[in-house]
């Protein structure tokens, strides 16, 4: 049944203050994530997912990110894109996230318009497309990419940074500032605007649709009563991060209830 | 971050002396019958080096790795590994020794899948006893599992992952080379020789396995022997290169003293004839 009270107190949390009481609640005794991986399953519970999402802040906060600002994503459905989404919005940054497949033009357009100065990606494929308008997005100070495969010769370039490395410069940034990401995430309002999702585009170009955190929360509560989902059943990942199918069921309903997000990919 | 490290342990993890490859061949001659394949050739690999072996067709370069690698018997001369004579030893006593190979024509089981033909190559690196196998013990188990991580691994760093599971035969040719690479790999040797590890492939099969090369040799110090005909690759990747023709060595050096040799140029255009 319908748990008014329980829901007005969900919704009053933005997604990184319900994830960290997901974290506190549940701990290493649930499973958050699996992903495939090296031909098995491999698991992360509440408190590896909180831990990331952390350490990813505190990455994005050594890049200097502040609240209000814009971090543009062009990835596909892997944890390292609920951790730095949830890194954003713990900073009180909103995200975007844009198509895989879009071309060049299309990805700096839309970076522009929201004027982001870090880009998460996805790979070499994702960078090589960036690097080829580097010049029209001069308000890109960090472009991070998450899988270093074929990025050996890029290593060089200050305009990039790999996840891991940012993992490692959030892991100093957290020695150095041991209350600063937990304080930023306290500060959010359940009003803040979390994510913006692109139209479809079909009539011209596409607008943008801003999307607070109390409508992830409460339009998430409104799917677990209405279809009845319980704690713990599975959902697979496969829609792009750019539509609001997993942006609602991700950041919104895992955060919401115990839920397992699996991400099988080709691995 | 379980997946992406593409960063296969067994070629971070490796010590100085695990890297260490330097092959001396001296005067060495193979013959069959009256035809000299190799006719007294000397080569020196140094660690870490992409040594490249070029040449016409027939020029010997193939019976050359099969006597690096045990598969022919040369008639004449040394073949020195690490300061050890290894010119008369069996070819599985030569992978103990580090020295691994690919074949021109895969050679892989094509019946069995790409796992079970990568598993194969880790043989070698079993400590477990034949009864323990049968018991299949804890310390049986615990080794099967870090086994199959390190080929995992990779599987993961040669992009194979959606293929794992298939039957070689069914594969595409450029595919089962990368497998064949692969099982190399997994010997975890110190000398990798590789016998056209790009033919019949399509120009984005032949980047990809450019840039594994490269990274292998490169990042990981992987001391490799490469014989190949497209120059275009062995131009931009090889350190130095050697060029044999007819069994003899024509000439070596980096790519830009090999190719304005006239010699070289004169073993793969030929000559202007006098009118």
């Amino acid at each position: 049944m319908y748990k008014e009270e329980q829901h007005k107190t969900k919704t009053k949390l933005t997604l990184p203050q319900l994830l960290v009481e997901n974290g506190t609640t549940y701990g290493d005794t649930k499973t958050a994530i699996r992903e495939k991986a090296y031909g098995i399953w491999q698991k992360y519970n509440w408190a590896d997912y909180c831990r990331y999402m952390r350490t990813t802040a505190a990455g994005f906060a050594s890049l200097n990110l502040k609240r209000g600002e814009n971090v543009c994503m062009i990835v596909h459905n892997h944890p390292e894109w609920l951790f730095s989404e949830l890194a954003a919005h713990a900073l009180g940054a909103t995200t975007l996230n844009l198509f895989t497949s879009s071309i060049a033009d299309e990805l700096a357009f839309s970076i522009k318009r929201i004027n982001s100065p870090i880009v998460v990606v996805q790979d070499q494929e994702q960078v090589d497309k960036l690097l080829e308008v580097k010049d029209k997005l001069p308000q890109i100070k960090k472009v991070v990419y998450i899988d270093p495969t074929g990025m050996t010769s890029y290593e060089d370039d200050p305009w990039l940074i790999s996840y891991a490395r940012l993992l490692e410069e959030g892991e100093k940034f957290i020695k150095d500032h041991p209350d600063f990401i937990e304080n930023e995430i306290n500060k959010g309002k359940p009003d803040d605007i979390a994510v913006m999702i692109q139209t479809s585009g079909t009539t011209g170009i596409p607008k943008l649709a801003m999307l607070s955190h109390r409508n992830l929360t409460t339009m998430a509560g409104q799917w677990v009563e209405a279809i009845n989902i319980k704690p713990e059943e599975n959902w697979l990942s496969m829609s792009p991060p750019a539509w609001i199918v997993d942006q609602m069921w991700g950041g919104g309903r895992s955060a919401r209830k115990c839920h397992v997000y699996e991400f099988s990919g080709n691995r | 971050m379980k997946a992406f490290r593409s960063r296969p342990s067994i070629m971070v993890n490796r010590r100085e002396e695990e890297k260490k490859a330097e092959l001396e061949i001296q005067n060495l001659r193979l013959s069959f019958g009256g035809v000299v394949a190799v006719k007294d050739v000397d080569l020196k690999v140094h660690t870490g080096e992409l040594m490249a072996i070029i040449g016409p067709n027939g020029a010997g370069k193939t019976s050359l790795l099969n006597c690096i690698t045990g598969f022919y018997r040369a008639q004449q001369g040394k073949i020195i590994f690490n300061g050890k004579d290894i010119t008369h030893l069996h070819t599985h006593e030569l992978v103990g020794v580090g020295i691994g190979r690919t074949f021109q024509n895969i050679e892989l089981f094509p019946g069995m899948t790409v796992l079970a033909n990568m598993t194969l190559a880790r043989h070698i690196h079993c400590q477990y006893s034949f009864i323990k196998s049968f018991l299949f013990s804890k310390s049986v188990r615990e080794e099967e599992i870090r086994h199959r991580q390190i080929l995992e691994e990779i599987i993961d760093f040669l992009e194979m992952q959606s293929i794992r599971k298939k039957t070689v035969g069914s594969l595409p040719y450029g595919m089962q080379k990368r497998v064949e690479l692969g099982r190399a790999l997994a010997l975890e040797p110190k000398l990798l020789v590789l016998d056209e590890p790009f033919a019949g492939m399509n120009m984005e099969e032949k980047e990809d396995m450019v840039r594994f090369l490269l990274e292998l040799n490169q990042r990981w110090g992987l001391t490799m022997i490469l014989v190949e005909h497209d120059m275009s690759i062995v131009m931009s990747i090889a350190q130095r290169i050697m060029v044999l023709n007819f069994g003899e060595k024509l000439g070596e050096g980096s790519a830009e003293e090999v190719s304005v040799n006239p010699e070289v140029i004169k073993a793969y255009l030929g000559e202007a004839e006098a009118l």
